[in-house]
């Protein structure tokens, strides 16, 4: 048996939250008897990755782990990484990357200046540790291997433990892994051209050229310092011919300190005459700061009396009184509200109610079905044994959750998953027989005024600009569905509008202009839009927005979507007109306009992945299709990457030839441990160009439908009854 | 020079405006930034010590000026980590479940008097399958039983720790408590499964109610102690 680092981190973990450690590792890790695992290093390489120093090795994080890393050495190169645990063999990793020296100047001195560089990593562990008695993990993997290249090379390598602490990796690698004591070839490998535009698969050049070995040990010497050894075979012969770059030894030394489970600090001796350091925040989405969320209880259930002690009550002969519905729905209203919940309508008879209402509140959604249920065990006379609770978001009803109330007094604060059979989802019809629309719902106005803090990198003039401001935005809903909602930020202080870079785009600048936006900032108009939402049949959503749709356009935007609510399958229809906007965002359009749009499927793939590919007609009047994969996390983490091909031509497209990106999205809810329907999404784009571009629409649908269909209710049944 | 000096003012004004409460009705516009300030705090809070120690608790008068504001069942409870105690109410029941509730619904649920879930505390206690030793507990006889708490793990879902229990029976007790004196024999219950191994402690009088206890909750919680105000 290996003692590998994840025990370590395991143990340590124990000691920290008690017994709870143990309870997480067998309950969250039930492997069957003689399963390997994956063999999940603790300490990076000075690319981020699971590894050595410069050196990969075999291992890898945590499943789902993201891992962000930054590491300086005293030459001035600089690697900042953010890594993600794609699945339990599979690691990935965005990187920008400063290497000074490599960059023409365009200056006609024909000196150098820093090169700030994008790259994209992969790795994959093919065989566990111990598959087979005393063999090593192995791994192969590619790194650099859609950017320029500069950081190009692909590898094999193992890596084998000898006791609880001591590990030994070794491999061959090409590219950069192969300049330094190479023993052999593979065909002929392209040069590293700083002029290209990089931003295609290199495949041609993977696993060519000169190839050699490297190795290195690690040691822990104790549960949170790992000592690091290696011998590089990666020449720097760019940085050498360019920048001087002395490399005197090809031994390198590390020190890695875990200063807790999600912190760690490394120190770096490398090539005789260099010091690193690098900085690691580790971020699980499966540990939340409180897992089961800082709240107020919900009301309990109130089992209804004997037949004999209500005989009026559960004879129903009360439906008959027309004082009984509107004083019960105020009632619950009063109570919903409390809850962060708005009873929009219900209907009631001597033995069915459904309520209708919009949860402003809790993440999870059978959390706020769980509420609605219980509460109206609390409300309603006995004779009423059916209740449904229909969640609705923008005035659209989106599924229909049946309960048998006796269920709900039988099962309370039972395990959730026996109450989940007990339960019927289903479509909701968009109106129902009986419906009373509570009073004082519409029209509503809501306002905030919140400071904002927006930022700029990837500027290679300087890699961070920040602005700060306020943002005031209000939202006035008029009828169910109908919404008038706005932003205007208005800058403070910052430094967004000293840009100098212009797009050298050689085709419209439908995004490219960015720098241009971010210059105004005065009382700028982020959105203004008037949007009516529909629900055309159980099935069809539709959605018009109009007016300033976003910062850089304006225009009309129409989107039907097809999505059952028991279908792993979504089918949507967006069609735009949109006109580019003044860069100062007031009213004013500029001459550019054009018809955008998209046909998209979304599919949940089961195990936590989904697909959406959108086919249609970009900004920039090019065609083509997006693909985009996402790893969600049933706590409403979510970790994807992006990819549009259009028929514009990668020289058109200018530098990265393609548009990509990785996106990210924290529920606020796992941050704070307090309910919240928010959360933060993060969209990183190594690069903005025009090309695959789409617009920027505030309240697609898929995104507000879903959260009741049965996909999303059955990841977070496990809140029914918080 | 420029950059770096407007780089410097805006950082302040970050610092700034992170400490500035955001308004409006819109409470999920203003979260994040209620967020964002409220972690700066933190950060800067974690750098001062507190100082001053909480005031011992009078769980005697607690107890005593609830019995005249509430005509309810009550339990006073004490929390070992972090140490708290406060008065709960019944505010549920349902069969042989009840729900108790402070005033600010932080929340534990009792079957038969058996710790069977907690809410609102951060690391609750989802659900529990208490009945084997209950009976057992209640009828002051010792025996073995299995019993099954539920969790929440990080990403939501529930998760069941099965234990196998022990339960065995110790000598008679009388103590005064809020203007009454409570009488029963003391009961233990061992617990071990999934590596925890834990022991509650009960009191369970002649008519087998079980007037006080120390039962566990969760490994970040610990232990809590309910004394009966009120059956």
């Amino acid at each position: 048996m290996t003692v590998s680092s994840i025990q370590r981190k395991r143990r340590r973990r124990a000691k920290v939250a008690g017994a709870l450690g143990a309870f997480s590792v067998a309950a969250g890790i039930a492997a069957p008897a003689g399963h390997a695992e994956p063999l999940i290093g603790q300490s990076r390489n000075t690319f981020g990755m699971p590894g050595l120093i410069d050196m990969p090795s075999a291992e890898v994080r945590p499943d789902g782990e993201l891992g962000l890393s930054l590491m300086g050495l005293t030459d001035g190169t600089m690697r900042n990484t953010l890594t993600f645990q794609i699945a339990p063999r599979l690691t990935g990793a965005f990187r920008y990357s400063k290497v000074p020296g490599l960059m023409p100047k365009d200056d006609g001195t024909g000196r150098y200046e820093a090169l700030y560089d994008r790259s994209f990593d992969l790795r994959f562990q093919f065989l566990d540790e111990g598959k087979w008695g005393w063999t090593p993990a192995m791994a192969i993997g590619l790194q650099d291997f859609i950017g320029t290249g500069v950081y190009s090379s692909e590898y094999i390598v193992a890596t084998k433990s000898f006791g609880p602490k001591l590990r030994v990796s070794g491999g061959l690698g090409w590219g950069r892994l192969g300049s330094f004591g190479s023993i052999g070839s593979t065909g002929t490998r392209p040069g590293y051209d700083v002029t290209s535009t990089g931003g295609k698969f290199n495949s041609g050049s993977w696993f060519k050229g000169d190839f050699a070995p490297f190795f290195g040990i690690s040691y822990a010497a104790t549960d949170r310092l790992t000592l690091k050894a290696e011998y590089s075979s990666d020449a720097y012969a760019k940085e050498a011919q360019l920048d001087g770059f002395e490399r005197n030894s090809s031994i390198n030394f590390a020190a890695d300190y875990q200063v807790s489970e999600f912190f760690g600090v490394q120190l770096y001796y490398m090539y005789g005459e260099k010091v690193g350091f690098q900085f690691v925040r580790n971020i699980d989405p499966h540990e939340p700061p409180f897992p089961s969320g800082i709240e107020k209880a919900p009301l309990p259930v109130r089992p209804r009396p004997a037949p004999a002690a209500d005989p009026e009550g559960w004879s129903g002969s009360w439906a008959a009184d027309p004082e009984v519905h509107p004083g019960i729905q105020k009632a619950l209203a009063a109570s919903l509200a409390k809850d962060g919940q708005i009873l929009e309508s219900m209907s009631l008879s001597a033995t069915r109610a459904e309520l209708r209402v919009r949860n402003e509140t809790y993440g999870a959604e059978p959390q706020a079905i769980g509420h609605v249920a219980r509460m109206a065990t609390r409300a309603l006379p006995p004779s009423v044994e059916t209740i449904v609770v229909t969640p609705v978001q923008k005035g659209m009803a989106l599924s229909s959750v049946t309960f048998r109330r006796s269920d709900l007094e039988r099962m309370e604060n039972t395990n959730s998953y026996d109450m989940l059979p007990q339960v019927a989802i289903t479509a909701a019809p968009q109106d129902a027989p009986g419906l009373v629309r509570s009073d004082a719902v519409y029209p509503r106005f809501q306002w905030a005024l919140t400071p904002y803090a927006e930022a700029s990198i990837f500027d290679p003039d300087n890699p961070f600009r920040l602005d700060v401001g306020a943002e005031l935005s209000a939202r006035y809903e008029m009828a169910p569905g109908l919404v008038l909602s706005g932003t205007v930020r208005q800058k403070v202080v910052g430094n967004l509008d000293d840009s100098t870079r212009v797009s050298n785009s050689v085709v419209q600048h439908v995004r490219s202009d960015l720098a241009e936006y971010q210059k105004n900032g005065d009382l700028a108009i982020q959105r203004l839009t008037l949007a009516k939402y529909g629900h055309l049949s159980e099935n069809l959503y539709t959605r018009v927005s109009a007016g300033y749709l976003e910062r850089m356009y304006a225009g009309v935007s129409g989107e039907v979507l097809w999505a059952p609510v028991d279908s792993r399958l979504a089918l949507g229809i967006e069609a735009n007109w949109a006109k580019q906007r003044d860069f100062d965002q007031h009213f004013g359009l500029q001459d550019y306009s054009t018809v955008t749009g998209h046909v998209s499927a979304y599919y949940d793939i089961g195990k936590g992945y989904t697909a959406e590919l959108d086919v249609g007609r970009y900004l920039a009047k090019d065609w083509g299709a997006t693909i985009a994969i996402d790893r969600e996390f049933e706590n409403g983490w979510s970790v994807g990457a992006f990819a549009t091909f259009t028929d514009m031509s990668s020289d058109d497209f200018g530098e990265g030839s393609f548009d990509k990106g990785i996106r990210l999205t924290i529920p606020v809810a796992w941050t704070t441990g307090r309910p919240s329907v928010n959360k933060l999404k993060t969209t990183i784009r190594p690069l903005m160009r025009d090309g695959g571009a789409r617009l920027d629409i505030d309240g697609r649908l898929y995104e507000t439908v879903r959260t009741a269909h049965t996909g999303d209710l059955y990841d977070s049944w496990g809140r029914f009854w918080r | 020079m420029t950059g770096l000096r407007s780089r410097a003012l805006a950082l302040a004004a970050v610092i700034g405006l992170g400490g500035l409460a955001a308004c409006g009705s819109d409470t999920n516009q203003t979260e994040n930034s209620r967020m964002a300030g409220e972690s700066i705090k933190q950060i800067f809070s974690t750098f001062k010590r507190d100082k001053t120690a909480a005031p011992p608790v009078d769980a005697e008068a607690m107890a005593r000026s609830s019995l005249e504001l509430n005509k309810g069942p009550l339990i006073l409870l004490s929390q070992e980590t972090p140490k708290n105690v406060s008065i709960l109410g019944m505010i549920g029941e349902n069969g042989t479940m009840r729900t108790y509730a402070t005033p600010t619904m932080q929340a534990v649920i009792l079957r038969g008097g058996m710790l069977a879930g907690t809410r609102g505390l951060g690391f609750d206690m989802m659900s529990a399958e208490v009945e084997q030793t209950g009976r057992l507990i209640r009828a002051r006889t010792p025996g073995t039983g299995k019993k099954v708490i539920r969790y929440l793990d990080g990403l939501g879902l529930e998760r069941p720790i099965p234990l196998d229990c022990t339960v065995s029976v110790g000598a008679d007790t009388s103590y005064p408590f809020a203007g009454q004196t409570w009488s029963g024999r003391q009961v233990v219950e061992h617990c071990e499964g999934l590596g925890m191994t834990m022991d509650d402690t009960f009191i369970v009088s002649a008519a087998g109610q079980i007037v006080a206890s120390r039962q566990w909750i969760s490994p970040q919680l610990g232990y809590i102690t309910i004394q009966t105000v009120r059956p």
